[in-house]
């Protein structure tokens, strides 16, 4: 099979015809390169200037709401809407999360009682409603996978309702570990909700994340 | 690439002018045609991949670090134009194997049908190994997958091909008919 595959193959190959090679066309896109750098960079500049007008009109538009509204997509998606957020990815620090958690209207409990080697990478502040934490868990499975994504939100922002408002900075958490249509977890400590979006942890680390949240809260 | 440029071709190339350059353009044409052809399945698109592939050759073959890279990285080329040719042409239709010759030679249009029933991945690496005579190392290099994974597929590609060889022209599958998540 091996050889004949090869015979055949070969003689397939030898049966194409090729055309004239097209070399005054090649050359001449070859040496067109600098005007159509040209013309991208141009179009770059104005797609980030369009791209900035559209978040200023959406911030001028949002300016009349200081809400934060955190709901859930029929996939099982969270969305966190709210008219100033402010992000600190993969360096972010305990420090950062304490200071999302100073400037938040609700008492902030943060996370606690994660696997070991659970790594703090990005903070997200949602408005005054809510904060987004990402950590990236230990293990090589688990550290290849998206950072698990963990809300803190005010109870009064959480919605049950699937439409969220529009005009607002969307935050999207993914589903990723959520049943299909399913909702993702959730509990209460003191005033905060805590919601996992993409749950990566086991169920006996859940509890025990849930019961030292709990201690922390009492 | 059966036959690989003289380095000195390619060196020449990579220093040199556009006289060098339009020589090599010259020497791997016909086989980046022959690549492109034998993903694609069609003259058309392949005349395209093959003048996308030697353009951008053209304009970068500087920037090669070695002459001894240079098949993998043209062919490599090549196998990315294609293929995002044939994401954008294809959209779920079926590659109509057309005979690439005039001259009616039944064995030939049966590999060409073969080909054609078989999923992107498995015909690539299949154009690669017998088309072209690489070994899974360079193709892996090609694909960006892993070698053990280009075996995989050519091993699965083989399964697939034999019955497809063996039986009446007429009644090969099409493409849609193979299954989408073969490999």
């Amino acid at each position: 099979m091996e050889s004949e595959l090869s015979a055949r193959c070969h003689d397939a190959r030898e049966h194409i015809v090729v055309p004239a090679v097209p070399l005054d066309a090649i050359r001449d896109a070859a040496q067109r390169p600098a005007a159509a750098k040209g013309r991208s960079l141009r179009r770059s500049w104005i797609a980030a200037l369009l791209g900035a007008a559209s978040l200023a009109a959406i911030a001028a538009g949002a300016a009349a709401w200081h809400e934060t509204h955190v709901t859930f997509a029929h996939s099982g998606a969270v969305l966190v809407t709210a008219d100033r957020m402010t992000a600190k990815f993969r360096n972010a620090s305990t420090a950062d999360a304490l200071a999302a958690a100073r400037s938040a209207d609700f008492p902030v409990v943060l996370p606690a009682g994660l696997p070991p080697g659970s790594r703090l990478s990005s903070v997200f502040r949602a408005g005054p409603g809510a904060i987004v934490l990402g950590y990236a868990l230990p293990g090589a499975r688990r550290a290849s996978r998206h950072p698990t994504f963990i809300l803190l939100a005010n109870p009064s922002s959480v919605s049950e309702s699937s439409t969220s408002p529009a005009g607002k900075i969307r935050l999207r958490m993914p589903a990723l570990g959520v049943p299909a249509f399913g909702s993702p977890i959730r509990w209460r400590v003191g005033g905060e909700d805590v919601i996992i979006g993409n749950n990566n942890f086991t169920p006996s680390e859940l509890t025990h994340i849930k019961h030292a949240m709990l201690a922390l809260a009492r | 690439m059966r036959s690989i440029p003289p380095h000195d071709l390619i060196e020449g190339a990579q220093r040199g002018g556009p006289v060098e350059i339009e020589r090599l353009i010259e020497a791997i044409w016909p086989d980046a045609y022959r690549l492109a052809y034998a993903i694609l399945g069609e003259r058309t698109g392949a005349e395209d991949v093959a003048q996308e592939a030697c353009v951008v050759a053209y304009r970068t073959i500087s920037s090669l670090r070695s002459a001894a890279a240079f098949r993998v990285w043209f062919y490599r080329i090549v196998v990315r134009r294609a293929s995002e040719l044939k994401r954008r042409r294809a959209r779920g239709e079926p590659i109509v194997a057309e005979p690439a010759s005039d001259a009616d030679c039944s064995d030939t249009i049966d590999i060409w049908r073969a080909l054609a029933a078989l999923p992107r991945t498995l015909r690539d690496v299949v154009v690669l190994h017998y088309f072209e005579g690489l070994t899974s190392r360079e193709i892996a290099s090609i694909l960006c997958a892993p070698e053990g994974t280009v075996r995989f597929r050519l091993m699965i590609a083989k399964r697939r091909l034999r019955p497809l060889l063996a039986e009446d022209p007429d009644t090969l599958r099409s493409d849609r008919e193979v299954q989408p998540n073969g490999i």
